[in-house]
């Protein structure tokens, strides 16, 4: 024991240069007129020994080390820091951290106490006051706050530790279910509420007494036991439901930032001082009624805007239950129910007969119909078999499938659209951001008008100073207009997706209100994106013949032939392709020839004169010219087309009304897109042929100089053009890669959502005029009353709420996708 | 009285990283359990400090009657303030103490109470078998038995006071004062005051002289305090009870 009462760590030196003996047990200096040579330990006083020797007497010698090690730590990490480390562990960090590739992390972490839009102001404040973080972009419909830091320079913990310091702890996202987050929530915000309000409550009875004894008389000593009884309330009801108010401004004040918390919690901290001070002095009038029931009201407000948000929310909400939760696990034969998260590639699943496929997969036994709607809204179920890939989310129409797995959850194709889909809602329009200026403005003249009503009514009547200046403190609480504009997207952006359209960001629907320039990509966005038969000339009788031979085939053509003329039976055999020219069989016992003019030519000894003819037709509106003869003999003549889809003229003739000019790129022949052009009322101006990806790009280039250019296409092709674009928009069936690239992706095949689209985000931005309108029009007429000394703070405490709820009623409200 | 419980407040809070490293081990026995759970840690932290407020005032009050019963004795003998000048002088004695101690001088200690240890280790295992929240309760209750020079010091300044509920008060100002320190210990903040901590010794015997001094010279205010002028004056004061008939009762002042 006596190497552990004076080890050199404990030694400290004295004045006089001799190492100090530390007390055995509270590690304090021990007084060198009290250490004792002989002794094996040593104490600085009685108190020290007594411990010392029960805590040795119980057998607890354990503590000392205990507080060695506690001791050796810096003290800074162990308190507010501890609680975090686990985030840099090694675990951890495998788990939930990504790294770029220039070495910078990246995470999700869930966020408690996200109660309002102005949050993400504070949240997103982060990377100015500490060092190394990068980005920090809150997703306030979920608390969840993206963190981009660099981790060399500092570590999660120390950003974790930072956001508990602001009030929002953090934890791993996956790692606390959010609902349960949620539900304590609630019930802090309804203790608080009850708290707040049994305050009030209480503090007006207290206050009805005191206005009756002014008119009736009351005892001195019973007016100041009621004031002082109702200022302890009211500090109660400011240190503990209050609290939220102050918290919200220190943070404000700490990250720099004007906050609408500050003129609140100015409001109510110059109402309670006040009061105090006359209650104190015993003469004047108190405040508590007001500050109490403001504090009431003021949380009641902001419940009823946490429901409305989520509400709201709901929509984009629906968009993540689109895969079942659990899949059928076969192991050894026995089918089980498993969570989705415990799917790892190789394991084999069994879905069921209309059943939504859980996973990615190859179907290793089966054959059933799969609807790929939601993937590709195409709507016509197609037949798998052993081999064949399905995905998550389609639906398995006939028979039961087994299926191995290749990838489960978020890896998914529509895993990685819900992602897509996940980044949307916070990424906010640059008006998002003016709103954020706008409210620093906003703050900064309350203030302003603030100090002058006080200064004015100091001057005209200084009793009435601090009630209006509360009255207009609280009055202009600016939450309508900090949350006038994230509503409005928000709430547009889960109508859209309940429509079909998948809006990656506000700043898309910001921006499709300016009318600019559409670039529309030709094959699958104006035309169906499949070959058809666009008419057919000569002998009917034939239609059989060249199917059946056709039917062997997997050739676009081909797939049009089986998908135009019905399946009556026949079968070809001997049957030979050439390849780029056609095919040929014994089809019910005649020789049959299928292909291009010049295939069918070489072996035709007659040809009627109108098939020249129809080649010439079919060759000026870029039509595939096919031919079929039979025996040698040229029987009939049809012309193949990817037809323009019915919409699309309609569509194009709305945008331009709209005051948007349309132009098609393409990368088919030149004829073909003009033939397309003209068939959709464009002229030959507008239309770009052979266009390889890069001159799509240039095209986008030269446009968006000019203003707003949004560029709507569906291939791997496109996806350059579309990242370039001001709004990108990839439409129904597009690659995964044009779908990364864009903006907006429309499961509805066509263009008519476009126009839904362009529609849609008009409305959107009016309703976030309004929602300004509304809530700056409020607060004008509100603040002149404050300063006039018209409405006192209690009322103002009333009105305050009414104006978030009108704009959040607005938002809601308005029709901004679907209902017309 | 204000100014005393000020004082005192003062001096305990500046001098209770003594109180931090002494105690230190009992509030890790009483709070320890579950770290992640921070609601029953708040609770054990009230339980064992609730227990501490309890015997401190308890033994403020005991040390008020007895500082009471000396003015008493004081009076009979012609000595005013006896209570007063015999507490501030045993103080300022103890910090001159505590300071040549601190220096080099040798002066030996006061022996160890005897049996103190075993109550408190009797104590403490009646504790341990107890729940979580009645174990830091008790913890808290047996610290006031601890020989520790520097709470009898207040104790001393307690029965200073001359009344019981004065003495009680300053030793509820001196428990204030040792909170922040024995909470912080809790959490492992022992390094509170980093530097001090060398001096620790010649701090809490400075402190020591300095209440000494405020409880001799602070109490002629707080005899005045306690007077109501309006029955310190006889003529006054019988006046008043002669007329009490046709007062108003308070609650019926009627303008």
């Amino acid at each position: 024991m006596l190497s552990e009462a004076i080890q050199p760590t404990d030694a400290v030196r004295t004045r006089s240069g001799a190492a100090a003996v530390m007390c055995a047990h509270c590690s304090l200096p021990v007084p060198s007129g009290l250490v004792d040579a002989d002794a094996e330990q040593q104490f600085c006083c009685n108190g020290c020994r007594t411990v010392y020797e029960v805590i040795h007497a119980s057998g607890l010698d354990g503590y000392y080390k205990l507080r060695d090690r506690f001791a050796d730590k810096p003290q800074r990490a162990a308190s507010g820091r501890r609680r975090y480390e686990a985030l840099d562990s090694p675990a951890f960090r495998s788990l939930y951290i990504r790294e770029d590739a220039g070495g910078m992390c990246a995470v999700d972490l869930q966020l408690e106490g996200v109660h309002c839009p102005a949050c993400v102001w504070l949240i997103e404040k982060l990377p100015t006051i500490l060092d190394g973080v990068l980005e920090t972009r809150l997703e306030m419909r979920r608390g969840i706050v993206h963190v981009r830091w660099d981790d060399r320079v500092v570590r999660l913990s120390a950003i974790a530790s930072k956001l508990g310091s602001l009030g929002y702890p953090a934890h791993p996202a996956s790692g606390v279910r959010q609902r349960d987050i949620h539900r304590r929530e609630d019930r802090r915000m309804m203790v608080r509420i009850a708290v707040a309000g049994a305050i009030a409550g209480n503090v007006m009875a207290i206050a009805f007494a005191l206005y009756g004894g002014m008119l009736h008389g009351i005892a001195d000593e019973h007016a100041a036991l009621f004031r002082w009884v109702s200022l302890v309330l009211t500090f109660l009801c400011l240190a503990w439901p209050g609290r939220v108010f102050f918290r919200g401004a220190i943070a404000a004040l700490r990250t720099g930032s004007l906050h609408m918390d500050l003129p609140v919690a100015l409001g109510l901290g110059v109402g309670a001082i006040w009061g105090a001070a006359n209650t104190i002095r015993g003469v004047g009038d108190v405040y508590f009624e007001s500050v109490t029931a403001i504090v009431f009201l003021l949380l009641i407000g902001r419940w009823i805007q946490q429901r409305q948000r989520r509400r709201a929310a709901d929509a984009v909400e629906a968009l993540f239950a689109l895969t079942p939760a659990t899949a059928r696990v076969i192991e050894d034969g026995v089918a089980q129910e498993k969570p989705i998260e415990s799917i790892t590639p190789g394991c084999t699943i069994e879905a069921l007969a209309g059943e939504t496929i859980p996973i990615d997969g190859a179907v290793i036994q089966g054959e059933s119909t799969i609807n790929r709607a939601l993937l590709t809204g195409e709507s016509a179920p197609i037949s798998v078999g052993v081999g064949d890939r399905v995905e998550a989310g389609a639906i398995n129409v006939e028979a039961a499938l087994t299926i191995c797995a290749e990838a489960a959850g978020q890896d998914t194709r529509v895993g990685r659209l819900m992602a897509l889909m996940e980044r949307c809602a916070n990424e906010r329009a640059p008006i998002v951001r003016m709103a954020d200026r706008l409210a620093g403005f906003f703050v900064a003249a309350v203030l302003a008008l603030a100090a002058m009503t006080a200064a004015l009514w100091l001057f005209l009547d200084r009793g009435q100073a601090v009630n209006n200046v509360s009255a207009l403190l609280i009055v202009t609480c600016p939450c309508a207009l900090g949350i006038a504009t994230p509503l409005a997207v928000v709430v547009a952006i889960g109508r859209a997706a309940r429509r079909g359209i998948l809006i990656k960001g506000g700043d898309a629907l910001e921006s499709l209100h300016r009318p600019g320039v559409v670039i529309l990509d030709k094959t699958g966005t104006i035309t169906a994106g499949m070959q058809q038969i666009a008419w057919w000339r000569g002998e009917e009788s034939a239609k059989p013949l060249a199917r059946a031979l056709e039917s062997e085939s997997a050739h676009p053509i081909a797939r049009a032939f089986c998908l135009e003329f019905d399946d009556t039976g026949l079968r070809a055999t001997e049957v030979k392709h050439a390849v780029g020219s056609g095919v040929e069989g014994l089809v019910d016992g005649q020789c049959v020839r299928v292909g291009s003019p010049a295939f069918v030519r070489m072996i035709a000894t007659t040809e009627p004169s109108w098939v020249a003819e129809a080649i010439a037709e079919a060759a000026s509106s870029a039509q595939t010219p096919v031919l079929i003869a039979m025996e040698g003999r040229i029987v009939a003549v049809a012309a193949f087309g990817d037809p323009v889809r019915t919409d699309t003229a309609s569509a194009i003739d709305q945008l331009r009304r709209f005051g948007w000019s349309v132009l098609i790129a393409s990368g088919d022949h030149p004829q073909v897109v003009s033939a397309v052009a003209r068939e959709v009322g464009l002229d030959e101006h507008s239309c770009f042929g052979a266009m390889s990806p890069e001159d799509k790009l240039a095209l986008v280039g030269t446009h968006a100089a000019a203003g707003t250019v949004v560029m709507v296409g569906d291939g791997v092709n496109d996806a350059a053009a579309l990242a370039a674009a001001t709004v990108g928009v990839a439409v129904q069936g597009g690659a995964e890669a044009s779908l990364a690239a864009a903006d907006v992706y429309l499961s509805n095949p066509g263009l008519s959502p476009l126009v839904e689209l362009i529609e849609g985000s008009n409305r959107t931005v009016g309703v976030i005029r309004r929602n300004f309108t509304v809530s700056i029009l409020y607060n004008v007429i509100s603040a002149a009353m404050a300063i006039a000394g018209i409405i006192n703070p209690l009322i103002a405490a009333i009105l305050m709420p009414l104006s978030s709820f009108s704009v959040v009623t607005l938002s809601y409200r308005c029709r901004t996708f679907g209902e017309k | 009285m204000i100014a005393l419980a000020g004082a005192v407040f003062f001096a305990s809070l500046m001098g209770s990283m003594h109180c931090a490293g002494m105690c230190g081990a009992f509030v890790a026995l009483a709070v320890g359990g579950d770290p992640a759970n921070n609601h029953q840690a708040t609770r054990l932290h009230v339980a064992y400090n609730g227990g501490r407020l309890i015997t401190y005032t308890l033994l403020g009050a005991v040390a008020g009657l007895l500082g009471a019963a000396l003015d008493l004795g004081g009076q009979l003998l012609g000595l005013q303030r006896a209570a007063a000048a015999l507490a501030g002088a045993m103080m300022i004695g103890f910090g001159a103490i505590a300071l040549l101690r601190a220096s080099g001088v040798r002066i030996a200690r006061a022996p160890l109470p005897p049996g103190v240890r075993a109550i408190v280790s009797r104590g403490n295992r009646f504790a341990a078998r107890r729940t979580p929240f009645v174990r830091a309760g008790v913890i808290g209750l047996l610290t006031t038995l601890l020989p520790c020079g520097w709470l009898y010091a207040f104790a001393i300044v307690a029965a200073g006071t001359a009344d019981p509920l004065f003495g009680a008060g300053a030793m509820i100002a001196f428990w204030a004062g040792t909170l922040p320190a024995l909470i912080a210990v809790g959490v492992g903040a022992q390094k509170l005051l980093g530097p001090l901590r060398s001096r620790a010794p010649q701090i809490a015997g400075i402190l020591l002289i300095a209440v000494g001094l405020f409880t001799v010279f602070s109490r002629a205010s707080i005899a005045s305090m306690r007077m109501d002028p309006a029955i310190a004056q006889p003529a006054a004061a019988i006046d008043r009870v002669e007329r009490i008939d046709q007062a108003t009762l308070p609650c019926c002042d009627v303008e």
